[in-house]
């Protein structure tokens, strides 16, 4: 009986070390912090002014310190994150609900670990009243360690289809 | 637990389970070969491409029409973005080497006005030429009432071609 115990103990033992050892921990801080970032911005109903801040709050403090923000490209870049806050909530009270969906991710996370670039295909659509209007965007997000945790450090729009005159 | 009757039995899953079982994987991997890799169902969203394409309309990509072609003007071509889960629907107006421009809402192609049947709803765009380098193609939607501004119409990588579409 106490042997059986022990080999259980043991392979148990085994399969946490694997675990650990072959669960990419950067990839799966990241892929958190972007799917927090994606519930974070969509709303359902209509909020308070407090709870609006403090959403706004908690959606900034997934950026770093001194983000380089470059999305929407008609906002000017935004390089605070206190801006960054007062910006995501004059932006979220625009609309009364708003549901933002996450595709096609690709991660890459540098070989020293403290930096990693991922890219994705965000859909957005916004309501207010009985306007609706949706717009998705090739968008690239580059992360750095800050504090311990993976944050957001740069926001950039890609373009497949380059509109004339853009600058190609 | 009672027997099932044969004849149930074998409605359900013929002579041979593990006959029907090989099949019915067989069928699965197909069916995700099929429509999950290289002919997938897409759902258009948005009216840049009306009339051709319908807001809503669903249709079947093909993601192999272009392994051994080039896309030609006139093509429907999807332009993958991030991925492939999520991608544009555009028409070819030019191909490598063309000069691509827009008169009072007539294509120009090298010069020549070029006559486009799938426009039901014309405009009156007006846009500089624009020469094509090696490997762009110029694409933009059949909706030309809309502002030249609002439309996403432009050059685009022939890497971002991901597949033509059957309607």
């Amino acid at each position: 009986m106490r042997k059986t115990l022990v080999a259980i103990i043991c392979l148990a033992a085994v399969a946490a070390a694997l675990v650990f050892l072959l669960v990419d921990w950067d990839r799966r801080a990241i892929m958190k912090n972007l799917r927090q970032l994606e519930s974070l911005v969509s709303k359902d109903t209509s909020e308070t002014t407090f709870a609006a801040l403090t959403r706004a709050r908690e959606i900034a403090s997934l950026f770093t310190r001194r983000p380089e923000i470059r999305f929407p490209p008609y906002l000017p870049s935004v390089s605070d994150r206190q801006e960054l806050s007062g910006l995501i909530y004059q932006g979220r009270g625009m609309a009364d609900t708003i549901s933002v969906r996450i595709h096609d991710t690709t991660l890459e996370v540098d070989s020293g670990r403290r930096e990693a670039v991922l890219q994705m295909t965000a859909r957005g659509t916004a309501a207010r009243g009985n306007l609706e209007d949706t717009d998705v965007r090739e968008l690239e997000l580059g992360w750095k360690r800050e504090d311990g945790k993976w944050l957001i450090s740069r926001m950039r729009a890609i373009s497949a289809i380059q509109h004339p005159g853009s600058g190609m | 637990m009672t027997a099932l009757d044969p004849r149930w039995s074998r409605w359900l899953w013929g002579r041979s389970l593990r006959r029907t079982l090989i099949r019915l994987v067989v069928l699965a991997i197909l069916t995700w070969v099929v429509f999950g890799r290289l002919f997938p169902f897409v759902r258009i969203e948005g009216l840049s491409m009306e009339p051709s394409l319908r807001n809503g309309s669903i249709h079947l990509a093909n993601r192999i029409e272009y392994r051994s072609a080039e896309p030609q003007r006139g093509d429907i071509v999807m332009i993958r973005m991030a991925g492939t889960r999520v991608m544009y629907a555009k028409r070819v107006l030019g191909v490598p080497g063309d000069r691509v421009a827009f008169e009072h809402g007539t294509l120009v192609v090298n010069g020549t006005p070029v006559s486009e049947p799938y426009v039901v709803l014309d405009g009156a765009w007006n846009m500089p030429a624009v020469t094509l380098g090696p490997g762009e193609y110029f694409v933009a939607g059949d909706n030309r009432s809309m502002p030249l501004d609002a439309h996403t119409l432009g050059t685009v990588r022939r890497d971002r071609i991901a597949g033509g579409l059957w309607r």
